[in-house]
C-alpha cells in the first residue's frame, strides 16, 4: 500500500490508490503555483501544511521539489521550517534542484534573527549533499563565531555533520581546535554540544582529549548545565583518573547530590562516575557501593516500567561485583505478580548473586512461591535459581535440597524436570546430601521424561551405583527402552552409565551392557553414539581393568563452576556502565557493528578494510566449513582418534 | 578505561586501542508507533534504518530494547502509543528512555494527551518540537516553558523580528535557569501542594509482611509572579533533629524530642529547580519553581508505614471441585477519613463452573472475563470492616496444572491520608515584591501494587 512506502522511494507502480493520490500531489502543485497563494500567509500555510501531511504518511511528494524551494524565500517562521523539513527529507534524492535551495540557505544564515540563523544553519548541514561541501565550511566557521548561543549550539553540532560529510574541510578549518576552545563558551550548552561533537569527530584516537584543567572547569559549572548536558560531562569525567586521592574525594564531594537527582540518567551517569573513580582503592570503593544503594532502589521501585528495568540490569550488574551489598536488602527483589516476565528472570538472577547464609532460607520460601508461576521461564529459573543458590552457599544445600525434592512432586513436567538437573549439580559438589536424593531415585525415574533431566537421573544413577542396592533394576526398563530413545544425548548418557555401573556392580550389569553396547554398535541413526559405543567396546576389549581406571572415575567437582568466576567479558561490560551493553549483557563490540566504519577518519577506507576483512572472515568460515565436512565424513576413524589419543596419554601414566 | 592516557588537551595522545567505544546519547531516529503496530510520524536525525523490520516486529514483548539486526529500538509504552528511540551505536540508556519520557510529556504539555489522533492533528507544532530538542541526536533543551516561548502555533507573532525578544529567547533557552522565564504576572498568587503516595505491599499466604514501603512524588502547581524564592518543609527525622540541635544547643539531647514526630526517608530526588548543595548540607529544600506544574520530588519511605487496609483471606480448598473464600477487610485509618473506589480481585481458578457471593456492602461478583471475583466498595470509612463470603464450584478436569493461586490484588484511594506519616510543616515563598501567597496542600495515598498471597 502506498502509506506504508517509505519517504524518498517512488511508490510502486500502478494502483487506483496511487493514480488517486497522485492527483492529489498534481493538485497541490498548481496550488503552489498559484500567484495569489503569496498574498494570503495563513492559505500558503495551510498547503505547506498537506504537503508534509503526505510526506508524513509516507507519500512521495518530491515532485513538488522546486515548488517548495520557492515557497522557503517566506519571511514566516512556520513555513521555514517546514519546508526545510521537506527539503532535508527529499534532497538526497534531487540533488540537483538542491541547488536552488542553497541560495536561500546560505542567505537565512546570515539572517539578523537568530533562530532563523540557527535554524538555516541546521538544515543546511542536514541536507547530505556532496554539492554542499564548498558552502559549508565558511558558514559553520562563521556560525561557530556567532553572537548568539543558540546558533553557536547548532553550529557546534554542524560540526559533526560536516565531519561525517567532508573530514578534511574540518582540518582545514582547524575546527577541532576552535571546539577545544569553546570548551569554555559562556553557555552551558554550548559547551556540552561541544563535548558531544569532539567525542564524535576524535573518536579513532578515543574521543576528547581530557585533563585536570578541563575536567575542573566542567566540573565546576555542573549546575549551569541541564539534564542531558550533566550526563554528557559526567560521562566525560568518568573517564578522567584524578592525579592524587584528595581530588578524587573532592570530585566525589561535589556530585554526590547529583545521585538525589530526578533523572534516572544523571543518576546513573554520576553513579558511573563514582565507580570509576574508586576502582584502583578497594576500601572506598566498597563504600561507594554502599552509598549508591539507596538511589539504586529508588529508582527501581519508583517510576516508570522502562526506567525501573534499566536500573535492574545495573544492580544485576553491581551485586554480580559486590553481592553484599544488596544482601540485606533481598526483599526489594521479590517478584510482583503482575510484573513482566523479563523483569522477574532479571530479579532472580539479582537474587542468585545476593543470596548468602543469612537470607537463602527466605529466599527459597520465596522463590517456591514462583514455581507455580504461569509462565515457564519463570517457573523453570525459580527453581534453577534456588538450586544454584544450594550450590554457591554450602551451608544451605540442605535446605535447598528439600525444597527441591518437593518441586518434583509437583507434577509440572518442567519444574520437576529443572528440579532433577539442579540435584545433579547440587551432588556434583556435595557428595554428602546424597542420601536423601537417591531415596526418591525410583520415583524419580518413573516421572521423569525429559531429556536433559534424564541425563541428571543416569549420571546419578551410575555415581551412586554401588550405593544404591536396586540400581542396576532401576537402570533394566531404561536399556530395553533404548532403541525408542530420541534423543542423542541421553542415548550417550545411557552408554555412559550402563559402563559406568558396569564396573560396580559388574554380575548384574555385565549381560545389560552387553546387549546395549551390541544394539548402540548395529544401529547407524546416531554417528556419535555408534561411535561411542565403539570406544567403549574396544577400550574393553583390549584392558578391562585399565578401562576401569579410566572410566570410573569420580564426577565431584572442589572448586568454584566456570560460570562462577569472574570473567574479563565482566570487567569489560562494566567499563561500558549505563550503556546499552548493560542490557544485553554483552559489550559493545558484539553488537556496534555500524560505527567503527562510519567514525574513522577515512570512511572510505575503513568500508575497504572492512570488506577485506568481511571476504578474510568469509574464507576462514568456508575453509572450517571444509574441515568440518571432512571429519564427517571420515567417519568412525576421525572421529574416534581424539580418543585414542587421550587413552595413550591415561595409560602412559 | 585508558582515560589515563590522555594528559594534556594538546598532546597527541597515544592510541592504543584503535577503536575505543565511547558512549554517547547518540538517537538516530525517533518513531512514533500506534497500538497496531503502523508508524504514526517519524523524524531521522542520522541513521537510515529498516522501516519494514519495524512494521513486522510490533509485538515487541515486554522487553523494552529490541534488536533487529545492526540497529536497536528502545521503547516505551504510553497509553497505547508507542515512542521508539532508534540507534546503532551504543547509547547511555538511562537517557533514551528518560528522554523519551520527557518528550511524551511535553508532547501532553503541548496538546493535552498522548493519543493517535492528537499526533495526527498536531503533527507539524510537533515536528518542529522535535526538531529543537534533538539536534543529531544529542538531546538540546526539552524544557516545556522555555519551548512554549519560541514555539507556538502562532509562527507569525515570532517571525514579526521583535529582535530583541528573539536574542532574549534565545538565551534563555541555553541559559542556566531553563526552567523559569522572567517577569511572569499573576494577579493572584497561588501554591498548590499535592502528595501523592503509593502505598505497595506484598504479604504472603501465611499472613507475615514480605515487603511494604511507600513511593511517593510531591506535585506542585506554582502560579507565583516574579522570581520567588520558596523554602519547604517536610517533617522529615534528619531535619527536625537539625532544628532541635539549632535551638538549644546546650540541651543536646535527642532523647527530648517527641517519638515519632519525624519520618526517616529512605531516599529522595528532587526536580532539578531545588537547590541540592544546601539539601545535603542542613536538609532544607530551597528552589526557584518553574511556572505551572511540575514534580518537586519523589521520595522512598520503608520504615513506620501505616497500612491503610488489611486484608484477611481465607481460601480453602474442598476437594477437587469447591473452594470458599471469605475475605475480610479492615480499615486501619481513623473515622473520619474515608476510602474511595476501594477495589478487591479475588482470583478464582480458570475452571470455575459458578460461585455465589455475598457481602454485606458494595457489589460483589464473580466476573469469569477478569478470571476471579471483583468486589467494588465505592466508599469505605476508616476504622470498620466489611465481609465477604463465596463458595465456587469447579469444572473437573484431567492432568491439569495446579492453580498458581495469583495473589488478592486490591485499589484505593484515600484522600487526606498518608500512609508514611509525612506531613508538610511549611512552605515559604520569598519574592521582591512580598506579596500574598494562598497555599493549599492535599494528600492522597493510592494502592500502588498491593497484594495479598492466598
Amino acid at each position: 500500500m502506498a502509506t506504508t512506502a517509505a519517504p524518498g522511494q517512488p511508490p510502486p507502480p500502478g494502483g487506483v490508490v496511487i493514480e488517486h493520490k497522485k492527483g492529489e500531489v498534481n493538485e497541490l502543485k498548481a496550488a503552489l503555483r498559484n500567484p495569489a497563494l503569496d498574498r494570503d500567509p495563513e492559505k500558503k500555510r495551510d498547503v505547506i501544511k498537506r504537503v508534509i501531511a503526505y510526506m508524513t504518511l509516507g507519500i512521495d511528494v518530491s515532485k513538488l521539489f522546486s515548488e517548495m524551494i520557492m515557497a522557503s524565500a517566506s519571511k514566516d517562521h512556520v513555513v521555514k521550517k517546514m519546508v526545510y523539513l521537506y527539503i532535508t527529507t527529499y534532497a538526497t534524492a534531487n540533488p540537483e534542484l538542491s541547488l536552488l535551495a542553497i541560495n536561500t540557505l546560505q542567505k537565512d544564515c546570515r539572517d539578523e534573527d537568530p533562530m532563523t540563523r540557527g535554524l538555516a544553519l541546521r538544515s543546511f548541514t542536514s541536507l547530505r549533499l556532496e554539492n554542499t561541501k564548498e558552502y559549508l565550511p565558511s558558514v559553520v566557521a562563521a556560525g561557530l563565531k556567532d553572537s548568539s548561543p543558540y546558533v553557536r549550539k547548532t553550529a557546534v553540532i554542524a560540526c559533526i555533520k560536516l565531519h561525517r560529510l567532508a573530514p578534511e574541510a574540518l582540518v582545514q578549518n582547524d575546527a577541532v581546535n576552535t571546539l577545544y576552545n569553546m570548551l569554555r563558551d559562556r553557555d552551558a550548552l554550548v559547551v556540552s554540544n561541544c563535548i558531544s561533537a569532539l567525542n564524535e569527530i576524535l573518536q579513532h584516537e578515543g574521543g576528547m582529549a581530557i585533563n585536570k584543567l578541563i575536567i575542573h572547569h566542567l566540573l565546576n559549572r555542573i549546575k549551569e548545565f541541564n539534564e542531558w548536558s550533566q550526563c554528557v560531562v559526567l560521562d566525560m569525567v568518568a573517564r578522567y583518573k584524578p592525579e592524587t586521592q584528595q581530588e578524587t574525594f573532592d570530585i566525589m564531594n561535589l556530585l554526590e547530590e547529583r545521585l538525589k537527582h530526578s533523572n534516572s540518567a544523571v543518576v546513573l551517569a554520576a553513579t558511573k562516575v563514582f565507580l570509576n573513580l574508586t576502582q584502583d582503592m578497594k576500601a572506598v570503593h566498597a563504600q561507594v557501593y554502599a552509598r549508591l544503594k539507596a538511589p539504586m532502589l529508588t529508582l527501581m521501585t519508583g517510576g516508570v516500567f522502562e526506567q525501573g528495568f534499566v536500573c535492574l540490569k545495573h544492580i544485576a550488574l553491581l551485586t554480580s561485583r559486590s553481592p553484599a551489598v544488596f544482601a540485606g536488602d533481598f526483599k526489594h527483589f521479590f517478584c510482583r505478580y503482575n510484573d513482566p516476565v523479563c523483569v522477574k528472570v532479571l530479579k532472580l538472577e539479582i537474587l542468585t548473586t545476593i543470596a548468602s547464609v543469612s537470607n537463602v532460607q527466605e529466599i527459597v520460601e520465596e522463590l517456591s512461591e514462583y514455581v507455580t508461576d504461569t509462565d515457564n521461564s519463570v517457573a523453570r529459573g525459580s527453581v534453577s535459581a534456588i538450586g544454584s543458590m544450594g550450590v554457591k552457599v554450602p551451608e544451605m544445600a540442605g535446605i535447598v535440597i528439600d525444597a527441591l525434592m518437593k518441586f518434583v512432586g509437583y507434577d509440572i513436567t518442567d519444574v520437576s524436570a529443572e528440579a532433577v538437573i539442579c540435584m545433579q549439580k547440587l551432588l556434583r559438589k556435595y557428595p554428602v546430601h546424597a542420601d536423601k536424593i537417591l531415596a526418591k531415585m525410583p520415583d524419580f525415574l518413573r516421572t521423569i521424561d525429559e531429556p536433559e533431566a534424564k541425563k541428571a537421573l543416569l549420571w546419578m544413577l551410575a555415581e551412586y551405583g554401588h550405593v544404591i542396592p536396586e540400581a542396576p533394576y532401576l537402570f533394566e526398563p531404561l536399556v530395553e527402552g533404548f532403541s525408542e530413545e530420541t534423543s542423542q544425548a541421553v542415548r550417550l548418557e545411557l552408554l555412559a552409565t550402563a559402563t559406568k555401573l558396569f564396573f560396580r556392580r559388574p554380575a548384574e550389569m555385565q549381560a545389560m551392557l552387553g546387549t546395549l553396547l551390541d544394539e548402540a554398535i548395529s544401529d547407524a541413526s546416531f554417528t556419535d553414539v555408534h561411535d561411542r559405543a565403539m570406544l567403549y567396546y574396544r577400550l574393553l576389549h583390549y584392558d578391562v581393568h585399565k578401562a576401569a581406571i579410566i572410566l570410573s572415575r569420580g564426577g565431584t567437582v572442589d572448586g568454584p563452576y566456570v560460570e562462577e568466576a569472574p570473567s574479563e567479558l565482566a570487567d569489560k561490560i562494566f567499563e561500558q556502565f549505563n550503556t546499552l551493553a548493560v542490557i544485553y549483557g554483552e559489550p559493545a563490540e558484539r553488537f556496534v557493528t555500524d560505527e567503527r566504519a562510519l567514525s574513522s577518519v577515512n570512511a572510505a577506507a575503513a568500508k575497504a578494510a572492512a570488506a577485506k576483512a568481511a571476504e578474510i572472515e568469509a574464507d576462514v568460515a568456508a575453509s572450517t566449513g571444509q574441515a568440518s565436512a571432512i571429519i564427517k565424513g571420515a567417519g568412525n576413524v576421525a572421529a574416534i582418534a581424539p580418543f585414542s589419543a587421550l587413552l595413550k596419554a591415561e595409560l602412559m601414566s | 578505561m585508558d582515560g589515563d592516557k590522555f594528559c594534556s588537551a594538546d598532546s597527541k595522545a597515544p592510541c592504543a586501542s584503535p577503536v575505543q567505544r565511547l558512549s554517547s546519547a547518540m538517537i538516530g531516529a525517533l518513531l512514533f508507533i500506534n497500538a497496531k503496530g503502523e508508524i504514526i510520524l517519524d523524524r531521522k536525525y542520522r541513521d537510515d534504518y529498516n522501516k519494514a523490520s519495524v512494521i513486522a516486529n510490533k509485538e515487541a514483548g515486554r522487553n523494552p530494547v529490541k534488536t533487529i539486526g545492526d540497529t536497536h529500538f528502545l521503547f516505551i509504552c504510553v497509553s497505547g502509543m508507542y515512542a521508539v528511540a532508534v540507534t546503532t551505536g551504543n547509547p547511555q540508556c538511562a537517557t533514551c528512555f528518560q528522554f523519551l519520557h520527557q518528550v511524551v510529556n511535553l508532547f501532553k504539555g503541548y496538546f493535552g494527551d498522548f493519543s493517535e489522533e492528537s499526533l495526527r492533528n498536531n503533527f507539524v507544532l510537533f515536528y518542529e518540537l522535535l526538531d529543537e530538542v534533538l539536534d543529531y541526536g544529542y538531546p538540546q533543551n526539552c524544557s516545556i516553558d522555555v519551548l512554549k516561548m519560541y514555539i507556538t502555533q502562532e509562527g507569525d507573532k515570532s517571525a514579526a523580528a521583535d529582535k530583541a525578544q528573539s536574542q532574549a529567547v534565545t538565551i534563555q533557552a541555553t541559559g542556566a535557569i531553563s526552567w523559569r522565564k522572567e517577569g511572569i504576572k499573576y494577579r493572584k498568587n497561588e501554591l498548590f501542594i499535592d502528595v501523592i503516595e503509593n502505598c505497595n505491599l506484598m504479604v504472603s499466604n501465611k499472613g507475615t509482611i514480605l515487603r511494604n514501603d511507600v513511593s511517593g512524588v510531591i506535585q506542585v502547581k506554582c502560579y507565583l509572579s516574579g522570581t520567588p524564592e520558596c523554602k519547604f518543609g517536610l517533617n522529615d527525622k534528619l531535619m527536625l533533629d537539625n532544628e532541635a540541635k539549632a535551638k538549644k544547643p546546650g540541651a543536646a539531647a535527642p532523647a527530648a524530642k517527641k517519638p515519632g514526630s519525624g519520618i526517616e526517608i529512605d531516599d529522595v530526588s528532587f526536580h532539578q529547580c531545588v537547590k541540592l548543595g544546601k539539601f545535603d548540607i542542613d536538609r532544607t529544600i530551597s528552589f526557584v519553581p518553574p511556572d505551572g506544574e511540575f514534580q518537586l520530588m519523589s521520595y522512598r519511605i520503608t520504615e513506620n508505614v501505616n497500612l491503610p487496609f488489611r486484608v484477611l483471606p481465607v481460601v480453602k480448598e474442598l476437594g477437587r471441585t469447591r473452594l470458599e473464600v471469605n475475605v475480610k477487610i479492615k480499615a486501619m485509618f481513623t473515622f473520619k477519613l474515608f476510602a474511595t473506589n476501594v477495589v478487591i480481585k479475588i482470583p478464582l481458578p480458570k475452571n470455575t463452573a459458578q460461585a455465589n457471593v455475598s457481602a454485606a456492602s458494595g457489589k460483589c461478583k464473580y466476573e469469569p472475563a477478569q478470571g476471579g471475583i471483583t468486589w467494588k466498595i465505592r466508599r469505605f470509612p476508616g476504622d470498620t470492616e466489611y465481609f465477604m463470603s463465596g463458595e465456587v464450584e469447579m469444572m473437573s478436569t484431567m492432568g491439569d496444572k495446579q492453580w498458581s493461586r495469583p495473589p488478592i490484588v486490591m485499589d484505593f484511594q484515600v484522600p487526606m491520608f498518608a500512609a508514611s506519616g509525612l506531613h508538610v510543616r511549611f512552605l515559604k515563598v520569598f519574592e521582591k515584591s512580598n506579596y500574598q501567597t494562598i497555599k493549599w496542600v492535599r494528600y492522597i495515598t493510592k494502592a500502588g501494587s498491593y497484594q495479598h498471597r492466598i
